[in-house]
């Protein structure tokens, strides 16, 4: 097989080998002796040029491994531009013009709202339950209203259902998860609970589709809890036709009446894959991606944590991905979402103030007012998040640095003795009605001194002196700081950007260059992307991608257009890496022995399948563009995708494929096959019956056999790796 | 290169037939103690509940007066306990399991554990999952080196199989192990009966690949899909009128039955249940870890129910990483512990009794002066069961850095 031109190649190869050559001059300024700093360049050149990446690979590997995957016409690009300056571009991002991506955003209003804002926008459950109890009057603006109203309507009904032993709950997220099928029984027994009349879904489609946009939303905006579901369940795939023309926002609402929580965890996911796919910051993205698994917060953990987690990542991870990690620490340990995700803000000093204090607000909380000790963020601080799990600190460690964090919590939005004052003129439901409010809302971080544990402690053999607050902060920067951290991130990095098992040299000066920057982010990833073992022929292909790798990387080589992610979102939870789903504190993990094996194999290769004929909300365009022969574009096909030509047993299979008609009518039929089981598969983590307002039908541009060879190839061996 | 290194399934039940010439009450005494559980068609479900299960709230020490002490508003009161031997009570939300320790089919071990002292569920459960507490670097899992002494047969390739979407560390390892999440999904381009046109041309691809990992691994995956087909998962309704909870959980028991009856050749299969992590507001008689423990007992009790006369066969175990903190802490909740329940099912299982030495709640029993003690290593616990079941007899395969010996086994089999 001819693959590409070799004249070109090799002109290539000569302009790149010029600058690899001056690269390390670039990157290690010599301070003192020049001369010995030369010999070291010398050295390193001949290692490198014994088994490194040929030149003509360097680009494509670099984009496998600091971008989600190329995407069509990027290797090419990163090669004009040349590597060392792309890469550049790359750490600095914020000179590199993103509004493409940015824009798609516009369709998630929500995700540009303060935790406070979101929270009272889009009330969680606890806050309705509050309200619900106290009787607290309803918001005044109409579509604030309007979501309110469901919500309580929805929570009544579905506390009179479980009083009568009924399970109408969807709305829980961990239910969705866990209903395997949707059958026709449940859903009549769902109707008759939810009070909805037989021929009442019909009715209620055929008024709103005669009506315009405007008059659709109003009209869905008034309706009440039986209307609406039953317009789920009569619109059940046809839903998207209701919102056409309505504004994002207006689509936002209507969902979020089908279920707060999950229109927040909804729109959360859908951003992270759209940013993924098209953001042109993709080592900021990849890296927001590394260090959301490092300092893993689990959406599920409760009722609570969809709201911190757009901020988590959009205010504390992504302005820091780049940045100093003692900063990303103190942010992280600061952050609502940690706290609430490791315990942290119950954690109360038994010796202190609040901890001798009685149990009346916790009456008026309605919850159990925390009054000791709770070691989980202690413990994963030092195990998960700086240290490692061999970073040589005890038990007694966790129990002093439990106390060091006692007071570091969420700010209840109250202060106890307004509060008392309150109660004491006999004004207790307000006050409850208030203090309730307060912590559904809690949404800030507070140093609460009367939790904090009193005394000086001591950690890894350093006394804490008592100063309050800043004991953390000096905990903190003496974890920051300790070597054993900079060797612990720099493994974890290069196992997600190497292969599994990094050569040890490289780790090491990949440790030396964080203590000596301080932790500066950049700094440790360029000492990798200068090292010679970086480049290693041995590298590539090494790593097995990840369920995301893997996912995102087939979206952004079809050149997909993505109007909507949820099917997408919903295939992550089918290929086994739920987003924001890893649900103990590690994270999931990013090494081959995880992720590889035959149930994996299989779901790739149907994902690969479906998403070469085009999802719903996902199109998929010819990367082969008007090749007129079937090994021209099957050639075509496989540069498109694998950024090089495919294995001999791939590359004929692939054109078999093409050359055998039968196969195309039975692929059809197959396909529908797949489709069929993925509406039936509720898997996804947010339901959202309601979000399918936002999706199509897929229509796919290409013939069938362009759509069969892309899904082969998306399944294929080869592109597995990276 | 082809597809015929894994023949045929039923290499097990043939080799049987070699077995008729020998007088059945030999072949009764002696293959007790010899065959695989291939041959004598035993198979062992182990379950493990991520996040340290609150074993002192489970299995409830309802006669001991510290622990009513030191769990002022979290403990099950006397009263209130399923009650096993007038010392330990059944939580009252494992109703469905008190019928099953009646018979005699479930026993129980308390104040079992690792002899490793961390205190991480990442740790722990690594472990507990490769069976080599203290050994971080040993690269398989017990279960699979426990399928490991037989393998001159053909064999199927769903000996070892977990439900989830990753093979679980306790049966990573040199034995292909699957993972299924849904049985009726594992299917390449569409479920119908027959392979589509698409599966084989991946079928085609990955055999002809030159990438030695995903080759082997390909070629399990259709080797796999093949014989699940041919067991036609789609159509499947559980005997005896057994009713799993529609929990991701009750639909793995459930999975785990349809795997068991479809004569695939199964001889460990495995599932986890998580949200075990109580470190605040865990309930008592009602709340978090009582909806857990319904979910969790009324499970198995269907899968037992389900299996009907093949429950002479298999032995579940299960599992946790370890146990909880005997007080309660400051936020309604109990934090990382060490000494934990695990509960042994089964056909041939000498239920009815609760296993183990029973080491005290009083303050100066407890280790560290905070957790239940562990008086019995979890290894002699998996190391009865995997001999007796699956017919693992080199225990130092299994777990090489204990001295797991039959003498020492609890006799619960």
């Amino acid at each position: 097989m001819l693959h590409s031109d070799s004249s070109f190649q090799a002109v290539c190869s000569a302009v790149l080998c010029g600058m690899l050559l001056c690269q390390p001059l670039l990157a290690e300024r010599p301070i003192s002796n020049k001369a010995k700093t030369v010999g070291i360049i010398a050295a390193s050149r001949s290692i490198a040029a014994s088994g490194s990446i040929a030149a003509q690979d360097r680009a494509r590997y670099a984009l496998s491994r600091f971008t989600f995957g190329p995407r069509p016409g990027e290797i090419e690009a990163v090669e004009k531009t040349g590597l060392d300056r792309w890469f550049e571009q790359q750490l600095h991002p914020d000179r590199l013009d993103d509004t493409a991506m940015l824009s798609r955003l516009d369709e998630y209003p929500a995700m540009k709202l303060s935790t406070a804002e979101l929270m009272r926008r889009f009330p969680s459950p606890q806050m309705i339950r509050v309200m619900d109890r106290t009787g607290a009057s309803l918001p005044s603006d109409p579509i604030e209203r309007a979501i309110y109203r469901s919500q309580i309507e929805q929570y009544r009904l579905r506390t009179a259902a479980q009083e009568k032993g009924q399970n109408l709950d969807e709305m829980q997220p961990q239910n969705a998860m866990a209903a395997g099928e949707d059958n026709p029984t449940k859903r009549e027994a769902r109707m008759q609970a939810a009070g909805i009349a037989p021929g009442q879904p019909q009715r209620l489609m055929k008024e709103l589709a005669a009506l315009s946009p405007q008059d659709r939303f109003q009209k869905i905006l008034a309706m009440n809890t039986s209307d609406l579901m039953a317009l789920r369940i009569a619109g059940q795939q046809r839903l998207f036709l209701l919102v056409e023309g309505m504004s994002p926002a207006q689509k936002e609402t209507l969902a979020a009446l089908g279920g707060t929580p999950r229109l927040v965890g909804a729109e959360l996911m859908e951003q992270r894959l759209i940013r993924e796919i098209y953001s042109t910051h993709q080592v900021e993205e990849v890296m927001t991606n590394f260090w959301m698994n490092h300092f893993n917060v689990y959406i599920r953990k409760n009722a609570q944590e969809p709201y911190y987690l757009p901020s988590y990542e959009r205010d504390v991870i992504r302005p820091r991905a780049l940045g100093n990690f003692e900063d990303l620490l103190v942010a992280v340990a600061r952050s609502p979402a940690m706290l609430v995700y490791l315990d942290n803000f119950q954690s109360t000093g038994p010796n202190s103030v609040a901890a001798g204090q009685g149990g009346f607000l916790r009456a008026a909380a309605q919850q159990n007012a925390p009054r000791g000790l709770n070691e989980n963020y202690a413990r994963e601080l030092m195990e998960l998040h700086t240290l490692g799990v061999n970073g040589g600190y005890t038990q007694q460690d966790v129990t002093e640095v439990a106390k060091v964090f006692t007071g570091w919590t969420l700010d209840p939005g109250f202060r106890p003795k307004q509060l008392r004052g309150a109660l004491g003129r006999g004004r207790r439901p307000q006050a409850a009605q208030q203090v309730g409010m307060g912590i559904a809302s809690a949404n800030s971080f507070a140093f609460l001194e009367r939790r904090h544990e009193p005394g000086s402690k001591t950690v890894l053999g350093v006394t804490i002196k008592e100063n309050g607050e800043k004991e953390g902060l000096e905990v903190l920067h003496m974890l920051a700081t300790s070597p054993a951290t900079a060797h612990f991130i720099s493994q974890k990095l290069a196992e997600r950007f190497v292969s599994d098992h990094p050569d040890p040299g490289l780790v090491d000066k990949m440790a030396a260059s964080f203590t000596r920057s301080h932790g500066e982010i950049k700094a440790v990833l360029k000492t990798m992307f200068d090292a010679p073992g970086f480049w290693a022929k041995s590298n590539e292909g090494a790593k097995f991608k990840t369920p995301e790798e893997f996912l995102v990387s087939a979206v952004r080589a079809t050149g997909a257009e993505v109007s909507n992610p949820l099917l997408l979102v919903q295939a992550m939870n089918t290929l086994g890496m739920p987003l924001y789903g890893a649900q103990p504190p590690t994270g999931y993990k990013w090494d081959q022995e995880t992720w590889l094996n035959t149930a994996a194999l299989v779901n790739r290769m149907n994902f690969g399948v479906r998403l070469g004929h085009s999802l719903p909300g996902v199109t998929v365009g010819d990367p082969s563009v008007e090749q007129q022969s079937v090994e021209a574009k099957e050639q075509a096909l496989e540069k498109a995708l694998l950024g090089r030509p495919a294995g001999e047993g791939t590359h004929r299979t692939v054109l078999a494929q093409f050359r055998n008609p039968e196969l195309q009518a039975q692929a059809e039929k197959s396909l529908a096959a797949t489709e069929e089981q993925t509406q039936n598969n509720e898997m996804a983590p947010t339901g959202m019956s309601m979000r399918r307002f936002r999706t199509g039908e897929a229509v796919s541009p290409l013939d069938d056999q362009t759509a069969n060879m892309i899904g082969l190839l998306i399944g294929s061996p080869e592109f597995q790796r990276r | 290169m082809r597809i015929t290194r894994r023949g045929f399934m039923k290499g097990g039940a043939l080799a049987l037939v070699g077995t008729s010439t020998i007088p059945s009450f030999l072949t009764r005494s002696v293959m007790a103690e010899v065959t695989t559980a291939a041959e004598n068609k035993k198979k062992l479900v182990v379950l493990f509940q991520r996040g340290a299960a609150d074993g002192l709230n489970i299995v409830v020490p309802y006669r001991e007066k510290n622990y009513y002490t030191m769990r002022p508003s979290l403990a099950i009161k006397a009263e209130q306990v399923l009650d096993l031997d007038g010392f330990f009570g059944l939580h009252p939300s494992m109703a469905s399991f008190k019928p099953l320790y009646e018979q005699g089919h479930l026993a129980i071990v308390h104040a079992v554990g690792s002899p490793d002292m961390t205190r991480s569920h990442f740790d722990a459960q690594d472990f507990m999952e490769s069976g080599t507490p203290g050994l971080k670097a040993t690269p398989d899992g017990w279960l699979n080196r426990a399928l490991q002494e037989e393998k001159l047969r053909e064999e199927s390739p769903f000996r070892a199989v977990a439900l989830g979407g990753q093979v679980p560390r306790t049966l990573q390892g040199k034995l292909p192990a699957i993972a299924i999440s849904n049985l009726q999904d594992f299917s390449v381009g569409g479920r119908g009966p027959n392979p589509s046109p698409m599966s084989n041309a991946f079928q085609q691809m990955y055999a002809d690949s030159v990438d030695a990992v995903l080759h082997g691994t390909g070629q399990e995956t259709f080797e796999a899909v093949r014989i699940l087909k041919s067991a036609d998962p789609a159509h499947y309704t559980p005997a005896n009128g057994a009713a799993y909870p529609n929990t991701p959980f009750g639909n793995s028991m459930k999975q785990i039955a349809q795997l068991l009856k479809a004569n695939l050749g199964v001889e460990a299969a495995f599932a986890d249940i998580g949200d075990w992590d109580t470190h605040q507001n865990q309930g008592n008689v009602n709340g978090r870890l009582a909806n857990r423990l319904k979910e969790f007992s009324d499970s198995i009790a269907a899968f037992w129910k389900d299996m009907g006369d093949d429950t002479e066969n298999i032995t579940l175990v299960t599992m946790s990483e370890f146990g909880r903190t005997a007080r309660q802490n400051g936020t309604g909740g109990t934090d990382h512990g060490h000494g934990n329940v695990m509960f042994v099912l089964g056909g041939t299982v000498k239920g009815g009794k609760v296993y183990g030495k029973w080491p005290g709640l009083e303050n100066e029993q407890l280790n560290e002066g905070r957790d239940l003690a562990v008086t019995t290593d979890f290894r002699r616990v998996l190391g009865e069961a995997a001999y007796k079941t699956l017919g693992a007899k080199d225990l130092k395969l299994v777990f090489p850095n204990a001295n797991v010996q039959p003498q020492e086994f609890l006799k619960f089999l």
